[in-house]
């Protein structure tokens, strides 16, 4: 069957227009656990005072990758599925409770991010709260995993 | 008894002079600055990560950090000297960045005009991470032209100052300086 060389013309402008849309989307497939190379917590994360500085265990991170669903892009920070409680994995000083205390908030002074990469890109994460995990790429491409 | 004395005093020299004594010299540093060929990725910081959306990171051309680690480099060990060098040198900020990031660096420096330095209002960062053929990650954080900020997991810390105009600078370098 003969197809009409004008057809496949509006097929292919049509496929680019989707792959355009998905690239300008900006969301990120995340990698398997099995291509991670290398994996590192941040703990220069510390711009304001306040700030407590928390690790995720290489396993605690590889876990979000392995059982982690993908939640819809664009979710703002108060959506329901982005808040949740933030455990604090090592014991807390005085002086940080104290900070805790006076925020009324432990999510706003907790910083859990770090890096990990394949052997082609780096992801940079942010950890949420104990279920959600938000990672990116430096091209911005992002997506946020929540752990049931 | 003059022996039991001795041998208490022997204990004492070995656990408060020669034990102290041997742990300083046989200190293993703790990283080493790699070279610009052991280094396989070069990331920025992706903008819209930080928790804290007033806070701006700009990418700047991976060159620009390669340039450190191709030797020549002066490495200090403490981060102590940070503040001196970056008082003294200011960022160039790439040109054409995008529209977004131009408003929001606008908005800092009307914010922050008492700030020398435009990254030390703390809102505005260049950094990212870097990983070498074996694998290992280093975050970067880029201070002024000629001053970046390096540090791996366990936040040991090297300042690598690049003295040399960058980009041709690169081209003339021998093994970077390694202090430790």
């Amino acid at each position: 069957m003969k197809v009409p060389f004008c057809h496949l013309g509006v097929v292919m402008a049509s496929g680019f227009y989707i792959s355009h849309i998905t690239v300008m989307a900006g969301e990120l497939v995340a990698p398997s656990a099995t291509q991670i190379v290398a994996f590192a917590n941040n703990p220069n994360y510390q711009y304001n005072s306040g700030d407590i500085y928390q690790p995720l265990s290489r396993e605690q991170f590889l876990e979000f990758l392995q059982k982690g669903k993908v939640l819809p892009a664009g979710l703002s920070p108060n959506d329901l599925q982005l808040r949740g409680p933030v455990t604090f994995h090592e014991p807390l000083t005085p002086s940080q409770r104290a900070e805790i205390k006076a925020a009324n908030s432990d999510e706003s002074l907790l910083r859990c991010q770090g890096v990990a990469a394949t052997k082609t890109l780096i992801y940079f994460w942010e950890l949420r709260n104990d279920k959600v995990l938000w990672t990116a790429t430096e091209h911005g491409d992002s997506c946020l995993l929540r752990k049931e | 008894m003059i022996y039991k004395k001795q041998g208490w005093y022997c204990v004492y020299v070995l656990v408060f002079v020669v034990f102290p004594l041997c742990c300083s010299v046989a200190k293993v540093p703790d990283f080493v600055v790699p070279n610009r060929a052991e280094i396989i990725i070069v990331a920025n910081h992706p903008q819209g990560s930080a928790i804290i959306s007033s806070e701006c990171y700009i990418p700047v051309d991976p060159e620009r950090i390669l340039s450190f680690f191709s030797g020549g480099s002066k490495v200090y060990i403490s981060d102590v000297e940070l503040f001196n060098f970056s008082d003294r040198g200011t960022l160039t900020l790439p040109k054409n960045l995008p529209a977004a990031i131009e408003r929001e660096v606008d908005t800092i420096k009307k914010e922050y005009k008492e700030v020398k330095n435009l990254h030390l209002g703390a809102k505005v960062h260049v950094e990212g991470a870097l990983l070498t053929s074996d694998y290992k990650v280093y975050f970067w954080r880029l201070y002024s032209d000629h001053v970046l900020l390096l540090w791996n997991e366990k936040n040991n810390k090297r300042v690598l100052v690049n003295q040399g105009s960058i980009g041709v600078k690169s081209q003339n370098m021998t093994n970077p300086s390694r202090t430790e």
